[in-house]
């Protein structure tokens, strides 16, 4: 079972490396990942839901 | 090319941000040091963030306002469905047991966070991705 879970992380992390290699090649209308989270923060909300995300990242990662 | 000699505060800003990563570093989680060293680095970036946003707000009132940015619905889309799979997988793994067959994202990244040079670098792009969320969108 540990390796079916790992094998689909892995196919996730594949999957986001390829939308950022496409992203940057500008096929079609895929952006790369900096440009996605750009419009995300042009709005308060969606910079705030950013902000928290980061501070549970952080906290989670390196304090609890 | 020329060459911009960064400020005294930006030049501040970042030797305490590489402190804190290194302070941190040689902590272990639960701990009191690591409560303080993670929540210093929290405060400092959003206080330095929110600095950088005002002045950027007193800077767009003084010029006109720029366009919007437009962004290509399917590449919102595209990104917005990777993240929500990456959110239902880990949700899905973090509510399965036994951890060690189903680990989620922070048991991966333990082995990175468990060694103390790799722990000062996640913890400083960890400080850098937060300060990157205040720039100007």
């Amino acid at each position: 079972m540990r390796a079916v879970t790992l094998l689909l992380w892995a196919i996730l992390l594949v999957a986001g490396v390829a939308l950022e290699i496409l992203g940057r090649r500008r096929l079609g209308e895929l952006v790369p990942l900096d440009r996605a989270l750009q419009r995300l923060r042009s709005v308060a909300i969606g910079r705030a839901a950013l902000v928290l995300a980061w501070m549970w990242l952080g906290w989670h990662l390196f304090a609890r | 090319m020329s060459l911009r000699i960064p400020s005294w505060p930006a030049v501040a800003v970042i030797g305490a941000a590489a402190a804190d990563s290194v302070v941190a570093a040689t902590g272990q989680p639960f701990t009191w040091r690591a409560d303080i060293t993670t929540a210093l680095g929290l405060v400092g970036t959003i206080a330095c963030g929110l600095v950088v946003l005002l002045r950027q707000r007193r800077r767009a009132a003084e010029s006109p306002p720029a366009g919007a940015i437009a962004l290509p619905t399917a590449g919102g889309a595209a990104w917005a469905a990777w993240a929500a799979a990456i959110v239902a997988f880990e949700l899905l793994n973090f509510y399965t047991a036994p951890r060690s067959r189903h680990p989620t994202i922070s048991s991966l990244l333990s082995i990175l966070t468990g060694h103390e040079v790799l722990r000062a670098v996640l913890f400083a792009a960890w400080l850098g991705a937060g300060y990157w969320l205040w720039g100007s969108a």
